[in-house]
């Protein structure tokens, strides 16, 4: 009779004291879970303790102070003004050289160019007005030298111009049904499928140079094509042609693809420059490369002297205010001749050194300050809070101390 | 979803209807009004019935109301003694008549009608009805008429639709995602009309470009191009990242060990994962009283008996007391048999009181069924004593058995308690033949019915003592009655009871008669238990800056004295009662605490605390003093309200959401009458006690102690608030960040729509580069160490606000975002300004372009994910360095893919070598992060120097092994 009865009685949790604090409770929780889970096994609730499950999974912690960072914003601005200077060294040896003959005058006439080669009379009938241009190189170029065409004011980056092209078709794998984005330039009056089609194609930049040297006598420069594409282009992008029956040139063009290159887009250098659009309105593309053979005198690259560049002027610019430029240049590791980035590297390299002397300042000022004010540098939002919370200590530390709980039963005002 | 499961089980269950003249089996949803019903032993109830036969005699049955409002104990139902006896299918089926009754409402305290049976008027009250829900006890069946089903019974006219909760930080969200909308709609406009001009002016001289003229259909086409460029702004993704972060943060809520119970053998259980974060930002915690800050079970643990105390108060500390129980001096001094006061005082123990004992059929006691377990806790001391109930038959006799002998009292006359009469009466006839008044009751009542002052001032100096120590008190008197007396007083007795209008009146008065000329005999001191840890966890959660109320359909002493004992109420707090049985008293009450609360404004170390009664909040809910009433309610420290309903429950909880709409408020509770208050407020939690799992099933979040509450919100909330915030701002800034790109490159590209990036590289860019740190960010950041966060609940304070997370912090985000884009996208511009970006003389274009600034941009904003985490576990690694090694990886494939894939990925045929095998890019990738970078670590190095937030300072603290409590919270900290 008296079983049941002390049973119902009983029914306070054994881990039930009259004078509990957190930290036992924890304790008597832990103790007693495991035991639970040792004895009831499988069919226990107990939730998996693994650092996981219990998000206690090692954790690096930085900290972001005045203290901490001055002394990497010091390493940044030492390696960026390092890396800044080396390459404003490396640049000063890059050279360059260009020439703006969009104003250049036909030999014979002196009719400026500009004025003749006009959309659309003059370029339909594939006419070319010839100039020459004389120039003086002060240095000589050392190195692989590079000539150019640069191109300002000409949107090749924009959409209708863009998508105006059939990558099948320059691959090599389609011939007709072309891609509808060449309209109009898709196929011809006849019929026939134009190769390649699109706007971008039909408006391949079309002048052609010829670099002479005076010694004595005018000197042909010796140049490549070979070399002026991307090898990936050359290889993958760019296909062979099998037949080039049914297909047309492009309007704008004074000869057809075949004739540029017999086995079609990938033996076509120059096309696979100009369809690489570029990312500005003023840009520039590799034309040539210079040869450098060792029996020549351009063994070293470009020897100073006076120079005669032959213009086959017929590519219009003029109308949409663009000008055309020859470039003569050699490259460094970071491409062409660019004092910008040497530049921007010193600039954040003295950024970070201005952060530091003031992050390295407010650390010592902080650090002098704590020491008399422990709550200096808090928010003042935040500082108010403690400041205003007399009894800040919650029961995990009261109630650690041997069961003085006054402090507990106080308690601030929050409203 | 899930709550339409339970639903469907229900409608299924089972019951007995009388159908063609026997019963037959049913299910609850076939059960109409009118019915005849049949309800079996420990069944629920179908519906509302009222209660015509039982098989105990009278039509007495027991039901147990858990459900309804929480209370455990045994109640007692009586038909109508017209109907009692009709329990044959044929007896009933020849009960003719007509019901008639109130409409449906939500009152469970409330029912009136008139039962007319042949012509005859029979008024039937709350006494013969049976609610939905509750429960049958000790009664082998009862049969009864229905009267509300469904949707119209009482408990379920309680209950509201499931509402669709939403955290406060989606809420915010969804405004934020129109600025975003408006960004876009802004850079699309802006693209478009700029097209038009630039086509207009430069476009006609640009012969290289075909189909560039002006018409409609060019602007309509250009609109939908720039739409599409920049929708990419919009992280549609996040919804995704959130969604699964939320399983995932739900997931640890439920692997939580701290939160487990192991006694009990539950976890906690996040039954939604949309709250998560608003668990971070709580400002009212709702409490429900029983089972919930206490174990809802009493022990009996000392009292004063004719001037002695057994038992004391002991002081442990300056202001609190603990009890030493006196139960062992008790019981050898009642073991004696010498203290005749003892064994009068422990007879009325025994004796005086509701409480039924079970038997099972071996006649081996199975349990007291207490109407409340102070009663039950009395008893079961009693017996602990020697004094141990035996038998009891409701009104007729009572048989104790002290140390093997049994004695009889025969009960005359019961007046039971009420909150009214604070007090319990039995007339007995004692075994040696004397008519007695055994009377138990609060203080108050007892002592203005004493013959005389004897022994008040000692039992009062005594109570005192209890209360001190947070212990429930209760004074036992006794009187004695000539038989002369009671015969007359017997006549008046029974026609009272008899009655059956007016019968509750006429007994009271009846009682006044008898409850005079007492004999003090002492008090006794019931604790009832709180649960563990309850007043540390709720002095944290104040410091947390949560303001903590109590709701209980419990009386209004026992609901002050759980205030007192958890510490909810302090004894330098100033507590006042809001009392008033009509509008006009109550109105004026409430202008009286007004100007109270002005009063008390001024005085230091005072703080006020309400305390309000069920009937009084009614009248204060009205429209007219209600806002004058909440505010009251809001300047005092706490509140507890005492005799609520459910509905009333919810009720202030939608007061004070209304009043203060950007406060967050959480409901507790363990019984199906907190149900509606947990659905009522922005997150619910149900406690998986005794009384069933209706509140763990209607709530949010689920836990078996109440102490678990405070981890659930200092750390998971407080965690999961900083996630999904930073969350949240990282995935908007990421997005900005690259897609913003778009509008500078459209500044040179004639504002045609065209894109720089490789179409599928973009299109991976929220799922395989930046998809993972986001969801790393939410799933295991941790914003401060769990032990600081539960040692120093002021932390809380920071997610409590909006500080972190509102507009403004939104839109420097974003502007953060448009900063980088813009300084990722001129640094290369720089770079590729020449064209000849390779060693080898050679040029590139529009894609190599994209590609860098595409490359930078994952970089950067890996980088930026990084900066913001506070802890780098091994899954940060994983998702930053594997977003941006990811990249790499597509970059290398991609570039290999044409012509192998249609005509896909031809634009960046051999960009693995173009980039990896250039300067150019690795010059920009040291460079570019760490300058769109400096902003950000500069700005974070200056705020944690010199506007450090109160979770940085302990953050440094821990770094620096130096204990935050010695130094931060050095003015308070005591040695």
């Amino acid at each position: 009779m008296l079983e049941p009865v002390e049973d119902s009685q009983a029914v306070v949790r054994p881990e039930d004291d009259d004078n509990i604090d957190d930290e036992d409770l924890e304790g008597a929780n832990n103790s007693a879970a495991a035991g639970a889970g040792n004895a009831s096994g499988a069919t226990s609730n107990r939730p998996p303790s693994s650092a996981f499950h219990q998000q206690k999974l090692p954790a690096w912690q930085p900290l972001l102070t005045a203290g901490t960072v001055f002394p990497v914003f010091l390493i940044m601005s030492i390696a960026f003004i390092c890396l800044g200077v080396a390459l404003l060294l490396a640049n000063s040896n890059i050279s360059e050289l260009s020439i703006d003959y969009t104003d250049c005058k036909r030999i014979g006439d002196r009719t400026p160019c500009a004025n003749l080669v006009k959309k659309p009379e003059f370029y339909y009938n594939y006419s070319v007005c010839q100039c020459r241009l004389e120039f003086k190189l002060d240095k000589p170029m050392t190195g692989q030298v590079y000539a150019y065409y640069a191109l300002t004011n000409f949107h090749q980056n924009h959409r209708k111009y863009v998508k105006s092209h059939d990558r099948m078709q320059l691959s090599g794998r389609r011939y007709s049904d072309l891609d509808a984005e060449c309209e109009p330039y898709r196929t011809s009056a006849d019929g026939k499928w134009i190769a390649p089609c699109g706007a971008v194609a039909n408006s391949l930049f079309n002048d052609t140079f010829k670099l002479m040297r005076r010694v004595g006598s005018l000197e042909t420069v010796p140049w490549t094509v070979k070399g002026i594409s991307w090898s990936a282009d050359v290889a993958r992008k760019y296909g062979r042609v099998d037949t080039w029956n049914g297909t047309a040139k492009p309007p704008n063009w004074a000869v057809p693809e075949s004739a540029r290159s017999p086995i079609g887009y990938t033996g076509d250098e120059e096309l696979q420059v100009w369809m690489t659009v570029a990312a500005l309105p003023t840009f520039r593309k590799l034309h040539r490369r210079l040869i450098h053979s060792d029996i020549s005198a351009y063994a070293e690259g470009l020897p100073a002297g006076n120079y005669s560049l032959l213009v086959n002027y017929s590519y219009p610019v003029a109308g949409f205010g663009g000008t055309k430029s020859f470039v003569l240049a050699t490259a460094g590791l970071l491409g062409g001749r660019n004092a910008g980035l040497g530049g921007l590297a010193i600039a954040v390299g003295c950024l970070h050194l201005a952060l530091c002397c003031a992050l390295a300042v407010l650390h010592t000022h902080a650090k002098r300050n704590r020491e008399t004010d422990p709550y200096y540098g808090m928010d003042p939002l935040h500082r108010a809070l403690l400041e205003n919370t007399p009894t800040g200590a919650s029961s995990a530390d009261t109630a650690s101390e041997d069961g003085d709980v006054s402090v507990v039963a106080r308690r601030p005002r929050t409203t | 979803m899930r709550h339409h499961r339970p639903a469907g089980s229900v409608n299924n269950s089972r019951t007995r209807l009388l159908r063609h003249g026997t019963w037959q089996a049913a299910k609850w949803k076939q059960v109409q009004v009118g019915d005849l019903l049949m309800v079996e032993s420990n069944c629920l109830l179908p519906a509302d019935i009222l209660l015509l036969s039982s098989s105990e005699p009278k039509g007495i049955c027991y039901i147990e109301t858990a459900n309804l409002d929480g209370e455990t104990n045994l109640k007692v139902r009586q038909s109508l003694p017209a109907t009692s006896e009709h329990k044959q299918p044929s007896q009933l089926h020849s009960l003719q008549g007509q019901l008639v009754c109130e409409p449906p409402d939500d009152d469970t305290t409330k029912f009136k009608g008139s039962l007319y049976l042949d012509q005859v008027r029979y008024p039937v009250s709350l006494n013969q009805l049976l609610m939905r829900g509750t429960c049958l006890r000790k009664t082998s069946y009862v049969i009864g008429l229905v009267v509300y089903t469904g949707a119209d019974t009482k408990v379920m006219k309680n209950s509201k639709p499931v509402p669709l909760k939403r955290s406060r930080v989606e809420r915010e969200s969804n405004r934020y995602f129109l600025l975003l909308l408006l960004i876009l709609a802004f850079f699309t406009l802006f693209t478009t009309v700029a097209n038009m001009v630039w086509t207009s002016r430069i476009g006609p001289f640009a012969w290289y470009i075909t189909n560039n003229e002006i018409s409609v259909g060019h602007f309509g086409a250009v609109l939908i191009t720039c739409f599409i460029m920049f929708h990419t702004i919009v992280p549609i993704s996040l919804q995704v990242t959130l969604e699964f972060m939320r399983i995932f943060q739900a997931y640890f809520i439920q692997c939580d060990l701290d939160m487990y119970d192991p006694i009990a053998d539950i976890a906690a259980e996040a039954r939604t994962s949309s709250l998560n974060e608003e668990l971070g930002q709580v400002n009212f915690i709702f409490s429900d009283k029983t089972g919930t800050l206490t174990q809802n079970s009493m022990v009996f643990q000392g009292a004063t008996v004719a001037g002695r105390m057994y038992g004391d108060a002991v002081s442990n500390g300056a202001e609190a007391y603990e009890f030493v129980s006196g139960v062992n001096s008790m019981r050898s001094e009642a073991a004696q048999g010498q203290n005749k006061d003892l064994d009068d005082f422990l007879s009325i123990l025994t004796v005086c009181h509701t409480v039924i004992p079970e038997r099972d059929s071996h006649d081996n006691l199975l349990e007291y069924s207490a109407s409340s377990p102070d009663e039950s806790a009395l008893v079961y001391a009693a017996k602990d004593m020697g004094y141990e109930l035996f038998e009891r038959s409701l009104d007729t006799f009572v048989i104790v058995k002290v140390n093997g002998e049994m004695r009889r009292f025969e009960v005359l006359a019961t007046f039971e308690f009420t909150s009214d009469r604070k007090r319990m009466s039995m007339v007995v006839r004692c075994p040696n033949g004397a008519i007695r008044v055994f009377c138990k009751g609060a203080d108050s009542v007892i002592f203005s019915r004493l013959q005389s002052p004897h022994l008040v001032s000692e039992t009062t100096n005594h109570m005192s003592k209890f209360a001190m120590a947070g212990l429930r008190t209760l004074c036992i008197a006794v009187g004695d009655m000539p038989q002369s007396e009671w015969s007359r007083l017997h006549t008046e007795y029974e026609n009272a009871r008899n009655d059956i209008e007016r019968r509750e009146a006429k007994l009271a008065l009846v009682a006044e008669k008898l409850e005079k000329n007492l004999r003090l005999l002492g008090a006794t001191a019931i604790e009832d238990r709180l649960q563990v840890g309850v007043p540390a966890t709720i002095n944290d959660l104040l410091l947390a800056g949560i303001r903590i109320w109590v709701l209980t359909g419990d009386k209004l002493e026992t609901a002050v004295n759980i205030g007192y004992s958890c510490r909810l109420l302090q004894p330098e707090m100033e507590v006042r009662t809001l009392t008033g049985s009509s509008l006009s008293q109550v109105r004026s009450a409430v202008a009286e605490l007004s100007h109270w609360l002005c009063g008390i404004a001024s005085v230091k170390g005072k703080e006020p605390a309400l305390v309000i009664e069920g009937e009084s909040l009614s009248w204060a809910s009205h429209q007219s003093v209600r806002n004058e009433f909440i505010d009251v309610c809001l300047q005092c420290r706490t509140v507890i309200c005492c005799r609520v309903s459910p509905k009333q429950k919810s009720d202030v909880v939608r007061y004070v959401r209304e009043a203060m709409p950007s406060a967050v408020t959480l409901a507790i509770g363990d019984g199906a009458n907190d149900v509606p208050m947990i659905q009522e407020s922005h997150v619910g939690v149900g406690l998986k006690g005794k009384e069933g799992l209706q509140a763990a099933a209607a709530s949010d979040y689920s836990l078996s102690q109440f102490r678990f509450l405070k981890k659930l919100l200092l750390v998971h909330g407080a965690w999961n608030y900083h996630r999904v915030t930073i969350v949240i701002l990282f995935s908007f800034y990421k997005n900005i960040t690259i897609y913003v790109t778009a509008f500078w490159f459209a500044l040179v590209s004639g504002f045609s729509g065209q894109v720089m990036f490789e179409k599928w590289t973009q299109a991976l860019y929220n799922v395989f580069f930046t998809g993972a740190t986001p969801f790393a960010l939410g799933v295991w950041d941790r914003s401060c160490s769990v032990e600081n966060c539960m040692r120093y609940p002021q932390l809380y304070r920071e997610s409590q606000g909006s500080d972190r997370y509102n507009f403004k912090v939104f839109a420097l985000w974003m502007l953060n975002g448009v900063y980088h884009s813009a300084i990722i996208f001129l640094c290369v511009l720089l770079a590729v300004s020449t064209g000849a970006v390779f060693s080898d003389g050679k040029t590139a274009g529009l894609y190599y372009l994209g590609s860098l600034v595409y490359a930078i941009a994952v970089i950067t904003v890996g980088l930026k994910a990084g900066l913001e985490h506070t802890a780098w576990t091994g899954m940060s690694h994983l998702a930053i360095w594997g977003g941006i090694g990811n990249y790499l990886v597509f970059l290398v494939i991609s570039s290999n893919f044409f012509p192998h894939a249609g005509g896909n990925f031809a634009e960046v045929v051999g960009y693995d070598r173009a980039l990896f095998g250039s300067g150019m890019f690795w010059y920009l990738l040291m460079l570019v992060p760490a300058l769109a970078l400096t902003r950000d670590v500069a700005w974070k190095a200056y705020k944690k120097t010199c506007r450090k937030t109160l979770r940085e300072e302990v953050f440094e603290m821990e770094k620096l092994r130096k204990d935050p409590s010695t130094v931060l919270f050095q003015g308070t900290y005591r040695k």
